[in-house]
């Protein structure tokens, strides 16, 4: 589905993040790089705490105060972000770039109806009232949210409606490129489906590119064409779905796909990782995953791998290079 | 001799919607099932359908509106005082989030005792002691010692819902009801805990509710598989069979949304609209009919039971009738 | 309890307001060899020593009698420190009982002893103060249990509330599963948890009752054999130090009330400050914060 002769939308170079905490400087990505095509769909996954939303907050140069963005290059069209003025930055954002935060749905203004919070966005970028109202219908009919419930309030719309109504508003400017991140983690199944499916169906309608963040390897095998993965902070492995699920190259990856449940493969063993991830504040020497991993070599534990190209994609992995 | 049987249970709240007017919540409205000793039963549905209601009117922390449990053959709906706490030892649970199941001010070893004084088990605090340390050995924490003064925010969340199975482990119950006690942990770790479980059920042949709403965690677990919708029971049987072979609309379509990890498997969804519904106004008729998606016009007026499609797997469908 | 000292360390108001306390505190123990005179000696009075200015003799002036005010300031600490302490411990004691039953046993009880708070509290302390001290016989002890029975009402529900969100945590609803008493569940599960919060909120009902005493002695209803600040205002007011411009009679008492109420209210803000976020301990929540914080950039910045 990816389409490889499209333009790359977005490339990352050389990202990398430090938290400034009381007691020590964390450094929450290092070295990451990838490319994302133009319409495509890239699935970024990892465990809690390997840096997904620090790395979406950062290529948006919207990282909190402790956030540093010690090095890289975020280039969208070919401009580096990193190097805009806050005024240019901050009409991209709007016009170009939009976000789904983690958690978001639970953080609409619970004193103004749905309505008046999508007509605030766009009274932002073109103070026209009366298109300001026929755009929110428009979009909250392509979320599929009924005209009789746009007047409601926060607190009367169910989890994967208040979801709609954060996607709503994240394409109230026509966004080229949407981050979603964990959009659908809180919600149920069922609802899961349906808001997959819904940008599924904006993706082919408005030719978005969409960077989707989750812990769950079954939602990007569903709906990603390539997919991050990520551990403690670095790249393990970036990817077509294909090759990720069928050939995964990366330890990590292969560990990962060996815990995780597949109801199509009944009572076949899952296979926990030993130990935990690594802190921030004391990472191992060499690879992170060396102390977790089943075939560690002793180099692993020296010196940090870095990102080299594998048949259909990259990963991060001493023995991929020894080969 | 069934270890558990549930027979027709119900258990409904009433809320006071301001107008003076009574709205009843019909959580669990007619729940049955059977556990048999070392079994493992998952108890799947969407948000909202009654699993936590129905695994707290069990374990007696809500009293049942109607209907009967029957431990080892003794009807314990109504148990009182002494009985009632003799039953708890028999019957633990573990809950979803080990976050906020442990008292942040106490120690892991504390924590583990707990229950052990509280029924005043053990002869002296170093007999207590070395039933702690069992526990926790058996839920994974190795060597026990190094966790015994340690408080709960030092530990991931791994172990800290090991130290949760710890402390229902200890009292040596014949049943633990389990609360989604993976979902909030990550896949890593996820298998880890779902290993400490299965030992248990194997090495001490413990029975287990195990409750979620990840079908594919159930598929690794459980022996049987029950779908809940709506406050009732619509579909159980052996988890092989109900995953290979589902006979309930709503098992089908809650089977086909479930994220499978393989990219060439993207299936054909069958995606229910709407909202999960609300056990307020229960549909009349099959429950399921005004979302399902082949709904004949019978399934809004007449009321459905379970049907065995055979010895081991039954389903509550008027097609199934039809199609027989 | 390391963590919370830490805490409280870089708690500035808080430190501050430690710091006032303890200075008040040394002040009022080592009253006599910090005062200049003993206010309890009888003296002659001469017309030259009654509200004479300060000077090097009496470096806050004279009072009415002609004693030393500096002294008597340094003395009048110990009044006003007993009746905060002690009157706000009884009505830490009553409010916490209320609130921890009302909020633990909910239901009707809960229904009954909220009535019961709120009519308490409607009623205005002070008026009701001086009623029944009048009543009494204006001792120290009668004065001390007159304010401490009628400042409990903010403590019970404070108390009521936050026992509240403490029993909806799960691992209440687990030790109910194990079998555990309703009152072993309260003393070993609920208690601890909500009695930091009692704590700080004890050093805020102190600074109430300081305020009250010094109210109901400025009436005139203090202990006649100890003189506390309150009553040292009363006796400049009443006495005459305004209309022969003895502000020095005045200023004194009158700060050290202000000075004592403020650092019981930085103190017990610090706490607060300090113990409400550290009753959550919840991952999830953690990176919801993120999330908001990130929205907040965004609505400040599009
Ligand atoms: N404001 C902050 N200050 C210091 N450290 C932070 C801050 N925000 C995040 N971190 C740390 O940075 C790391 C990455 O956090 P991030 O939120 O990006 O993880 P994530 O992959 O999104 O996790 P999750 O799946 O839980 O959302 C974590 O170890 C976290 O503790
Ligand atoms: N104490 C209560 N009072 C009133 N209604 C309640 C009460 N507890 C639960 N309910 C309602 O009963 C229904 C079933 O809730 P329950 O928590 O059992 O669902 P669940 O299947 O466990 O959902 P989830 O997967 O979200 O945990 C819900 O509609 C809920 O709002
Ligand atoms: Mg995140
Ligand atoms: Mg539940």
């Amino acid at each position: 589905m990816s389409n490889k002769q499209q333009a790359n939308l977005l490339e990352v170079r050389g990202l990398t993040v430090d938290y400034l905490t009381e007691k020590a400087k964390a450094r929450a990505l290092e070295n990451v790089s990838f490319k994302v095509a133009q319409g495509s769909i890239l699935g970024i996954v990892g465990e809690s705490g390997c840096g997904k939303t620090t790395l979406m907050l950062a290529l948006l140069r919207l990282l909190p105060q402790a956030g540093r963005i010690v090095a890289g290059e975020v280039l969208f069209n070919g401009r580096d972000l990193l190097r805009l003025s806050e005024n240019d930055m901050r009409s991209l954002r709007w016009q170009d770039l939009a976000i789904i935060f983690q958690g978001a749905m639970n953080a609409l203004n619970p004193v103004k109806t749905v309505e008046d919070q999508i007509t605030e966005v766009l009274l932002r970028q073109n103070p026209n009232k009366t298109s300001a109202a026929k755009r929110v219908d428009e979009l909250l009919e392509m979320v599929g949210i009924g005209r009789n419930r746009k007047g409601q309030y926060p607190h009367q719309f169910s989890g994967g409606m208040r979801q709609r109504a954060m996607i709503a508003m994240a394409l109230a400017c026509n966004p080229k490129l949407v981050i979603a991140d964990e959009p659908t983690t809180a919600l149920d199944v069922m609802v899961q489906a349906q808001i997959l499916e819904l940008l599924l169906q904006l993706r082919a309608e408005l030719d978005l590119t969409i960077l989707l963040v989750t812990h769950d390897l079954g939602v990007v095998a569903e709906v990603c064409d390539t997919a991050l993965v990520m551990y403690g902070g670095v790249i393990a492995e970036h990817a077509p779905i294909d090759a990720i699920f069928n050939a995964p190259s990366h330890p990590y990856t292969q560990a990962l796909l060996g815990a995780f449940p597949d109801h199509t493969k009944p009572k076949t063993q899952l296979l926990s990782i030993p130990g935990y991830p690594p802190k921030l504040d004391a990472l191992p020497p060499g690879c992170r995953f060396a102390p977790r991993c089943s075939q560690v070599i002793d180099i692993c534990q020296l010196k940090t791998p870095s990102l080299i190209k594998v048949s259909d994609g990259f990963a991060s992995c001493h023995l991929l290079e020894t080969l | 001799m069934s270890l558990i049987r549930v027979q027709n249970l119900h258990k409904h709240f009433s809320l006071s919607s301001g107008l003076g007017k009574n709205l009843v919540v019909k959580a669990v409205d007619g729940v049955s099932f059977e556990l048999e000793k070392g079994e493992v039963l998952a108890l799947v549905g969407e948000s909202g359908c009654g699993k936590s209601t129905l695994a707290l009117t069990l374990m007696h922390l809500e009293e049942a509106s109607a209907g009967q449990v029957l431990f080892n053959d003794n009807d314990i709906t109504t148990l009182k005082g002494k009985a009632l706490k003799n039953l708890r030892r028999d019957i633990q649970m573990v809950f979803q989030d080990p976050y906020e199941s442990l008292n942040p001010l106490m120690t892991v070893g504390a924590i583990v005792e707990e229950p052990l004084k509280v029924h005043g088990l053990g002869k002296s605090k170093s007999a207590r002691q070395e039933m702690v340390k069992k526990a926790l050995e058996d839920a994974g924490l190795n060597p026990a010692e190094s966790y015994l003064n340690r408080r709960p925010h030092e530990l991931s969340g791994g172990q800290r819902q090991r130290v949760v199975i710890a402390a229902a482990l200890v009292l040596e119950p014949s049943l633990v009801i389990a609360d989604e006690p993976v979902s909030m942990l990550d896949v890593s770790i996820r298998a880890e805990v779902l290993g400490v479980l299965e030992r248990l059920k194997l090495e001490h042949s413990v029975a287990m509710l195990f409750i979620t709403h990840d079908l594919g965690t159930a598929a690794h677990f459980a022996d049987r598989i029950a779908v809940m919708y709506l406050g009732r029971i619509v579909e159980l049987g052996e988890t092989q069979d109900v995953l290979e072979n589902p006979q309930h609309p709503y098992t089908k379509a809650l089977l086909s949304v479930i994220p499978v990890p393989n990219p060439k498997l993207r299936r054909k969804h069958i995606i229910l609209q709407g909202d999960p519904p609300n056990p307020i106004n229960i549909p009349g008729g099959c429950r399921f009919h005004p979302r399902c998606p082949v709904a004949i016009p019978t399934c809004s007026k007449q009321e459905v039971a379970l049907k065995h499609i055979n010895i081991n797997h039954k389903a509550a469908c008027l097609l199934l009738d039809h199609s027989a | 309890m390391r963590d919370f000292w830490q805490a409280l360390r870089r708690n500035r108001m808080g430190v501050i307001g430690l710091i006032m306390i303890v200075l008040t505190l040394l002040m009022a123990i080592f009253a006599p060899l910090l005062a200049p005179y003993n206010p309890k000696e009888r003296i002659r009075v001469t017309l030259d020593s009654i509200y004479a200015k300060p000077s090097l003799e009496h470096p806050f002036g004279t009072d009415d009698a002609g004693k030393d005010v500096l002294s008597n300031f340094i003395y009048g600490a110990r009044v006003s420190l007993t009746v905060g302490f002690f009157a706000s411990f009884i009505s830490v004691v009553i409010g916490g009982t209320i609130g921890l039953i009302s909020g633990f046993f909910g239901g009707k009880i809960d229904n009954l002893l909220m009535r019961f708070t709120d009519i308490v509290l409607v009623i205005p302390d002070l008026p009701l103060a001086v009623v029944l001290v009048a009543l009494t016989k204006p001792s120290l002890m009668n004065i001390i249990i007159v304010i401490g029975i009628l400042g409990w009402t903010g403590t019970a529900r404070l108390v009521r509330s936050q026992t509240i969100s403490v029993k909806e945590r799960k691992f209440v609803l687990r030790a109910k599963a194990i079998g555990a008493h309703p009152l072993y569940i309260l003393r070993n599960h609920i208690f601890p948890l909500v009695l930091p919060l009692m704590i700080a909120n004890t050093v805020l009902v102190i600074s109430l009752a300081i305020l009250n005493e010094s109210a109901l002695a400025f009436l005139g209803l203090g202990d006649p054999s100890t003189l506390s600040w309150g009553q040292m205002l009363n006796f400049a007011f009443t006495r005459g130090a305004m209309s022969s411009g003895a502000w020095w009679a005045l200023l004194a008492p009158g700060l050290g009330i202000v000075w004592l109420v403020l650092g019981c209210t930085l103190l017990g803000q610090g706490f607060q400050q300090i113990l409400n976020p550290r009753l959550e301990s919840h991952h999830l929540q953690k990176s919801e914060m993120i999330a908001l914080e990130g929205s907040h950039v965004q609505q400040a910045t599009g």
